[in-house]
């Protein structure tokens, strides 16, 4: 008699969570297939499920002719690439650190009024981006942070401050104090407590907090569109503007486009994957 | 070595008054017991003795030294958490040696000192193992380790055997009651159990609303009604009447 493992689901739940994950996964790989057509291939109806694999699309991503010409031209693409992974980078990263200082502050040292200052922290993120787009681009073109990488750093940074402070005080909330005061006892400065126990303690939360505030970054299209210029734009508007011109909409390029667009946050992901898991889980299970 | 002091100790929280006037003293070689229901204040009051707290008013006094403006780390105490605090990360070696780091000690030394304090608690077998992967009785007795294991002024321990069952409860406390016996020094124990209280303490002071209620020494007897009173919330001590208007020991709700 076949010994049945507690807790393994039968094959018939298996198939289901098949079916129900490749719905969820057939837009992306319909993506993937379309980036790697050719151009009649993009356009056939009923889609053609087998074709001649290209990478023509990808390499019209760098590299385009220009019209009544043979001869191929730099896009300039690699540069919205570049600033996509700079831009959000360092915003990511400073919205975490001041982020992580703040929540810790947050946590253990309360104001008088302290869910006051937390609910204000909170309505700068409830109002939709579009109210407060018109104010920020005049306040953008009258100090000259318009157009530069530091007025969109600083943009995102305030973007993500909110969702890191509320997000990392959480973890520090749920953490054990008496661990801090053991540490205090054993002989430990306050700089000490806070970067030897308490930061190891939320690594979880770092990770889960940042691929957050990453995604909605690097996804982030209103704000780059209005305050960035040819120089300093990123990834979402640039892959706009290749919609329409001459030949209307070429799928295959705008696919080919996505397919490196999401990379990046798939590879951060996935390396963070162990942390992650924890991350969102955290709080909901008690101790 | 060196003795506890507190004089007039008050602690507010905004309108609530944790810690109300509070004055004792704990002699070199002696262990006084904190005894009082949850609540009370004995837990605060030994937080403000170790620095982890600060008080509102009144004096510390540690080897007759005033510490009210020393940081927890100078005041050179040993402390074992309610829920044992060990770093979750570190291994029960390594959760004994930190308190080490802070003396500059060698290698060699904090070695030598960790395996004498594991022979002490019978910690041997498990010093490599990760809190999570220990009982509850073994991580009593890795806090206990990591309090005893620098040569504090004094020792603090905060209801260090609330959380073992009364069979490991009753095994820890005879072990507890040997090592502090072998220390020799001022110790603070704080505990609801009045029986904790009664075997490892030379000295219990009785705690109720943030005052001390009664102190003495262990072999003198508890006047009936403070224990009553400890025993039983309802009976009123200084009116010698329980909440019904009768004398305590005609009273059928005590």
């Amino acid at each position: 008699m076949k010994k049945k493992v507690i807790g393994q689901a039968g094959w018939l739940w298996t198939l289901l969570a098949s079916v129900v994950a490749f719905i969820y996964f057939f837009p992306v790989l319909f993506i993937i297939l379309t980036a790697f057509r050719s151009r009649s291939d993009t356009l056939a109806t009923p889609p053609k499920w087998f074709f001649t694999p290209t990478f023509d699309n990808f390499y019209h991503i760098f590299f385009r002719s220009m019209s009544n010409s043979t001869e191929y031209v730099a896009t300039g693409f690699h540069m919205y690439f570049f600033n996509s992974i700079y831009i959000s980078g360092i915003s990511v990263l400073l919205a975490l650190l001041i982020g992580t200082l703040a929540a810790y502050g947050f946590s253990r040292h309360p104001l008088r009024g302290n869910d006051t200052y937390m609910f204000i922290i909170l309505t700068t993120r409830m109002l939709p981006p579009i109210i407060v787009i018109v104010p920020i681009f005049l306040i953008f073109r009258i100090t000259g942070l318009a157009g530069t990488y530091t007025g969109i750093i600083l943009m995102y940074t305030a973007f993500n401050l909110p969702f890191s402070i509320w997000m990392m005080k959480s973890f520090f909330d749920e953490l054990n104090t008496e661990i801090e005061d053991a540490s205090r006892m054993d002989g430990a400065s306050e700089r000490s407590v806070f970067f030897g126990v308490c930061i190891p303690q939320v690594k979880a939360g770092l990770a889960a907090t940042s691929v957050f505030a990453l995604i909605l970054t690097w996804n982030e299209f209103l704000f780059s569109l209005l305050l960035t210029n040819k120089l300093t734009r990123t990834m979402p508007p640039a892959m706009a503007r290749t919609i329409g011109g001459e030949i209307n909409v070429d799928y295959g390029l705008l696919a080919a486009m996505i397919c490196l667009f999401i990379i990046p946050i798939f590879l951060i992901t996935y390396i963070l994957q162990n942390q992650l898991l924890r991350g969102v889980t955290f709080g909901t299970i008690k101790k | 070595m060196a003795t506890i002091e507190l004089q007039n100790l008050t602690k507010a929280f905004g309108d609530l008054i944790a810690v109300d006037n509070v004055s004792l003293k704990v002699e070199e070689n002696e262990v006084l017991c904190l005894l009082g229901p949850s609540g009370c204040g004995k837990t605060t009051t030994l937080r403000m003795v170790a620095g982890l707290e600060t008080a509102t008013s009144g004096d510390i006094l540690i080897g007759n030294k005033n510490v009210n403006n020393l940081d927890t780390r100078d005041r050179n105490l040993a402390m074992a958490f309610q829920f044992y605090a060990l770093y979750p990360s570190l291994t029960v070696a390594e959760n004994l040696a930190n308190p080490l780091y802070a003396d500059k000690l060698s290698d060699k030394e904090i070695k030598k000192k960790i395996l004498e304090v594991a022979d002490i608690l019978q910690l041997q077998d498990i010093v490599n193992r990760k809190p999570h992967q220990l009982a509850e009785g073994e991580k009593q007795r890795v806090a206990v380790g990591r309090a005893i294991i620098r040569d504090p002024e004094c020792f603090l321990f905060d209801e260090p055997l609330s959380r073992l069952d009364v069979q490991l409860r009753e095994q820890m406390r005879g072990q507890i009651k040997e090592v502090l016996s072998d220390l020799k020094k001022a110790t603070v124990i704080v505990t609801h159990d009045q029986l904790e209280a009664l075997t490892m303490a030379t000295k219990i002071a009785v705690m109720k609303d943030g005052y001390i209620e009664q102190t003495t020494q262990w072999n003198k007897k508890f006047t009936a009604e403070s224990l009553i009173h400890f025993y039983i919330e309802e009976y009123d001590v200084l009116g010698e009447t329980c909440r019904n208007g009768k004398e305590w020991n005609q009273c059928e709700c005590c």
